[in-house]
């Protein structure tokens, strides 16, 4: 007979909490930025960004037949992978993990008529896109209120690992013009077990709003 | 007649064969904006591909085939064979057709193969805004 705890495991482990928490700050720097450049008389839709969580299938949402409704680019967070420090780290109560969460970043561009003489090419409208977005979440997550993911003393550190493209067209596949980045951030935090009560890390919870296609909220688009 | 000669043939019959076969109309459109009717076999489907994002994802992979011969004499006339366009400061070549819902869709030639051979020219789409 095996001891059982009396004790429901009914909380967020850090890596959920860090994962989130990327997302709703990339959410709200870009309405944040959207604001700013609007009082500076620039287009906002260039500050523009559309969170998701764990949405692998991002491609998806620019399937359809041109004109697209929302060509913004599409930021996706994801947790890959966390290993443990175990210098840092006791094997009851609080283990130091470095996880690596990866930041994709779609950018879409359809082929299109300049209006003029010539025409608009899709595949480098998708890699600006993508790499416009890239570079607003690497300076989103660069900030210097964002040293530590606003997550103290949850976090400790956090670094950009590599930032790298994918492209689907390796095959004849052009139907629609979609290249992505990915910023891979490797974060250090704290995990602990469920037995021992944080209550200062239990306040560090996220909770994240969503739009009905899985869109992370703002904080500034909750009314 | 050669063998080669009847199979050149017996592709534009099969291209043309809008009755009682997969043949298809679309219109072509050359670079200076003369558009001609032609038929062809035209494909819109979803293809599972993998980008190296960690998941399969389903991509799009228009194309259309076309004799050559057709776009030789096509009505009007038509500047050459279809060629992909990268450069922006000219106009790229046009295909439309419809899908099963009678939408018509416009679609940049992105890519043009041409079988010398035989007298077919594979056409490789990409969605057009315009």
């Amino acid at each position: 007979m095996v001891n059982v705890t009396n004790i429901l495991i009914d909380k967020q482990d850090s890596f959920e909490i860090v994962r989130d928490q990327i997302a709703q700050i990339i959410a709200d720097e870009s309405v944040n930025q959207q604001a700013l450049a609007t009082s500076l008389s620039k287009d906002p839709d260039d500050w523009k960004l559309r969170v998701f969580t764990e949405n692998l299938n991002a491609f998806q949402q620019f399937a359809g037949n041109p004109p697209i409704e929302d060509v913004s680019p599409i930021v996706n967070v994801w947790f890959e992978s966390m290993s443990p420090d175990e210098k840092a780290s006791d094997t009851i109560e609080r283990q130091t993990y470095e996880g690596r969460f990866n930041i994709d970043c779609y950018g879409y561009g359809v082929s299109e008529d300049d209006g003029g003489t010539g025409h608009i090419a899709g595949d480098v409208k998708s890699a600006l896109e993508s790499q416009r977005a890239t570079r607003l979440v690497r300076n989103i997550l660069m900030l210097d209120v964002n040293y530590n993911l606003q997550l103290s003393p949850l976090v400790t550190h956090k670094m950009p690992q590599d930032i790298e493209i994918f492209q689907p067209t390796f095959d004849p596949q052009k139907g629609a013009q979609v290249l992505g980045a990915r910023l891979s951030l490797r974060v250090r935090y704290d995990e602990t077990a469920p037995q021992f009560d944080y209550p200062a890390l239990e306040e560090l919870g996220v909770t994240i709003t969503r739009a009905s296609d899985g869109r992370v909220y703002a904080k500034q688009e909750i009314v | 007649m050669s063998l080669r000669d009847e199979a050149a043939a017996d592709l534009t019959a099969i291209l043309n064969d809008t009755v009682s076969g997969f043949g298809f109309s679309a219109t072509l459109t050359d670079q200076s904006g003369v558009a001609a009717p032609l038929n062809g076999l035209s494909n819109d489907i979803s293809q599972v591909i993998d980008p190296d994002t960690g998941t399969v994802v389903t991509g799009r992979n228009p194309t259309i085939g076309l004799s050559i011969s057709d776009i030789n004499s096509a009505v009007p006339a038509l500047d050459g064979l279809p060629v992909g366009v990268n450069d922006p400061t000219k106009k790229p070549w046009l295909v439309s057709f419809n899908d099963i819902n009678g939408n018509a869709i416009t679609y940049k030639v992105s890519e043009a193969q041409p079988d010398r051979s035989i007298g077919l020219i594979m056409c490789v789409l990409e969605l057009y805004n315009g």
